[in-house]
């Protein structure tokens, strides 16, 4: 039984760092694309056209923070003593890793192609890079909130 | 259709090549040069200075502005996930070296001789396919239904000896292999756009067959189907007067144009000025594109963009070249983007 | 003045009165046709002068529509619109006579339609351009029949008026300074004879 709920948190914390990651991936991508289109006729770009893409990375991290969260709930890292976790508690922690696992896919995703799109206004109008970076980081807000949730979720489970 | 990601690459590279189009402030500096020299001494502080190295005289401008327009293709296509969006844009030039190679088998037949130097690399077809293919009357590989209409073409010939028939039999191949290619990427704003096109088509011939005075019988076999307007509307429209067109046509998008034209009385400058109204509205067709980070119709948007820039700059260096009168020119510019 | 070398004789002297009435009339003659041909040469001068400036503005006129056609389009679209052309000019020429001047006279006869081309590869401004030409060629020829005649008077005024010279100025002087010289000669002649006859008497009465 003990076993279970451990499993179940390894499993909230893989899906928190799995799919933002794997959403963060999608969107740099996406925005990598672009960012090598107009590269490739304006290699002056290279500076914004870096930070654009770097913005829907940041769902990967708040992910993995999560998974760190997690598996420190449950004593996983650093070797500590080992807490009981029965299943009930694993399953909480699995569902509050859940905001930033789905948040973080689909947001990164969003970004990613806000992003490509940014970049592409770039490369028609350097002059306004500042509006640019802006319209990204409004995607990353609602990451952050799912980061938030996460944390506050795994904070409020007793063990 | 490939899909939409895919056209992350290719949307933001032609972002950055429409920010090199030539902007209008240059173009009226072009146009306010003295000579050809002076023009062509503004124009090389664009993209188009290395085509302008190789010219040999500064009234072989031409050739530049088909190199360039040449290069932007060959690029493009390079880059581009639906090729075939760059071939529908190419697809006028194919059909052009169709007909001077078919007018050139013609003339030879009457002792004329061949006009090669007519062709342009510009089309899909390589030139030199193309000739083998006329010269060896070996038509099977030709591709976008050619090779069933330059024979039928060539029968047509035989039997009436009127090229006009063979132009209008090509001409309707064109917008016809237009819309075959445009179904087949199976991209909706592409379709779209050769159905404006062919609305727009529709429109300038009919006016130019108007103006010519052309009976109503004869109409109907220059007019393309396919278009967003059908051809009895088209037909019906022909009987009216030009004042009633917009009126009549106010349920089509290309009722917009008529909104741009000042003067409708005088037909000769009427079918001048629709010309370029005309091109400016299929511009906009695609004009959506600029809202679409993804969207294929980017590709069209820039190349349509691109070949009006070339239009304008042809425009004004022949202006200047001739030394015409300056506003007339400023008058034929296509504004576009 | 270059006298005419002839035999001072009465024969000769009726035969170059003769002349000299038939070149006096030739010259007026001559004359006379030398200033209408210069009247109609002016008038017809004036008329080619407008109907030229008149058609070189036109034609200014219609290169400018068709440097529109050109500017919009490929270069080799253009010309290839026109390889095969589908108007036919028949042109006949007659002959007038103007003061037995021959000057032709041109007949245009323009069918088929300048427009010969696929709508699709070609431009409106081009069939304006066309028509535009189309209408000017018959007005051209007929320039171009003035400008001949013109040209032609302008010859035949030119040798009228030489040999109107000649006439006056050579001819006639001569036959003048002839006829004085035989008039003188053959008086001169009588006198010697009287003077002889005299001489004759005088010799014949002293005896």
């Amino acid at each position: 039984m003990d076993l279970l709920g451990i499993a179940l948190a390894i499993l909230g914390a893989a899906m928190a760092a799995g799919w933002a990651g794997a959403g963060s991936a999608i969107g740099v991508g996406i925005a990598g694309e672009s960012g090598a289109g107009v590269m490739t006729e304006d290699p002056g770009k290279f500076g914004l056209v870096l930070l654009l893409q770097a913005l829907p990375g940041t769902q990967g991290i708040y992910g993995l923070l999560i998974a760190f969260f997690a598996i420190l709930k449950v004593g996983l890292l650093g070797g500590g003593a080992e807490i009981s976790v029965n299943v009930w508690q694993g399953l909480a922690i699995f569902f509050a890793c859940l905001p930033i696992a789905v948040g973080g896919y689909f947001s990164a995703i969003a970004q990613g192609k806000t992003s490509a799109a940014c970049i592409q206004m770039i490369a028609k109008r350097p002059e306004e890079t500042g509006k640019a970076v802006i319209l990204p980081a409004m995607v990353e807000t609602y990451a952050v909130l799912s980061l938030l949730m996460s944390i506050i979720l795994l904070n409020g489970i007793k063990l | 259709m490939a899909p939409a990601e895919q056209y992350g690459y290719a949307v933001a590279r032609l972002r950055a090549m429409s920010g090199r189009l030539l902007e209008e402030a240059l173009l009226q500096r072009i146009l306010e040069s003295e000579d050809l020299d002076s023009a062509l001494k503004v124009l090389s502080e664009t993209v188009y200075s290395s085509w302008l190295m190789e010219l040999k005289g500064s009234g072989e401008f031409d050739r530049a502005i088909e190199a360039e327009l040449l290069h932007v293709y060959g690029e493009v296509q390079k880059f581009v996930p639906d090729t075939a969006l760059v071939q529908l844009c190419r697809l006028p030039y194919d059909f052009h070296n169709v007909k001077v190679l078919m007018k050139s088998a013609l003339l030879v037949r009457e002792g004329g001789e061949r006009r090669f130097d007519l062709l342009t690399s510009l089309g899909n077809v390589p030139v030199d396919d193309l000739i083998m293919a006329l010269e060896s009357e070996d038509f099977r590989l030709l591709p976008f239904g050619l090779h069933q209409l330059v024979p039928h073409c060539f029968s047509v010939w035989e039997q009436s000896k009127d090229i006009l028939e063979v132009e209008k039999l090509l001409d309707g191949g064109l917008f016809s292999a237009m819309r075959k290619l445009g179904a087949a990427t199976g991209i909706e704003a592409a379709s779209m756009w050769i159905r404006g096109k062919i609305d727009a088509e529709n429109v300038r011939n009919l006016l130019r067959m108007k103006r010519m005075d052309m009976e109503t019988g004869a109409v109907a076999g220059f007019l393309h189907d396919g278009g967003l307007i059908s051809r009895e509307k088209l037909l019906s429209l022909f009987s009216e007067p030009v004042e009633s067109w917009s009126k009549i046509l106010s349920f089509a998008d290309v009722s917009k144009a008529f909104s741009h034209v000042q003067e409708i009385n005088n037909l000769n400058s009427l079918v001048v000025e629709m010309e370029k109204v005309l091109d400016e509205y299929v511009a906009d067709i695609v004009e959506r594109a600029k809202y679409l980070a993804f969207g294929p119709e980017n590709v069209i948007s820039y190349l349509w963009k691109k070949e009006m820039e070339a239009k304008n700059l042809r425009i004004a260096l022949v202006s200047v070249s001739n030394d015409t009168d300056r506003t007339l020119a400023r008058g034929l510019f296509r504004h576009v983007g | 003045m270059a006298r005419l070398n002839v035999n001072p004789n009465r024969m000769e002297l009726s035969r170059l009165k003769k002349r000299l009435v038939v070149a006096k009339r030739g010259h007026k003659l001559l004359k006379d046709k030398q200033d209408a041909l210069i009247k109609a040469f002016l008038e017809r001068a004036r008329e080619g002068k407008v109907l030229r400036e008149e058609l070189e503005s036109e034609l200014a006129e219609c290169y400018k529509s068709f440097l529109l056609a050109r500017a919009q389009t490929l270069p080799a679209m253009l010309e290839q619109a026109l390889m095969i052309s589908g108007a036919k000019c028949d042109l006949h020429v007659g002959m007038q006579n103007v003061m037995s001047v021959l000057v032709p006279v041109y007949s245009v006869e323009q069918g088929g339609s300048p427009v010969n081309y696929g709508l699709a590869t070609s431009l409106g401004s081009l069939d304006v351009a066309l028509e535009r030409f189309a209408a000017l060629i018959p007005r051209l020829i007929a320039l171009a029949a003035k400008e001949k005649a013109i040209n032609l008077m302008a010859v035949e005024i030119e040798k009228t008026r030489r040999r109107v010279n000649a006439l006056e100025h050579v001819l006639i002087p001569g036959f003048v300074e002839t006829i004085r010289y035989i008039t003188m000669k053959l008086d001169e002649q009588e006198r010697s004879t009287l003077s002889r006859l005299m001489k004759i008497k005088e010799i014949v009465r002293s005896h």
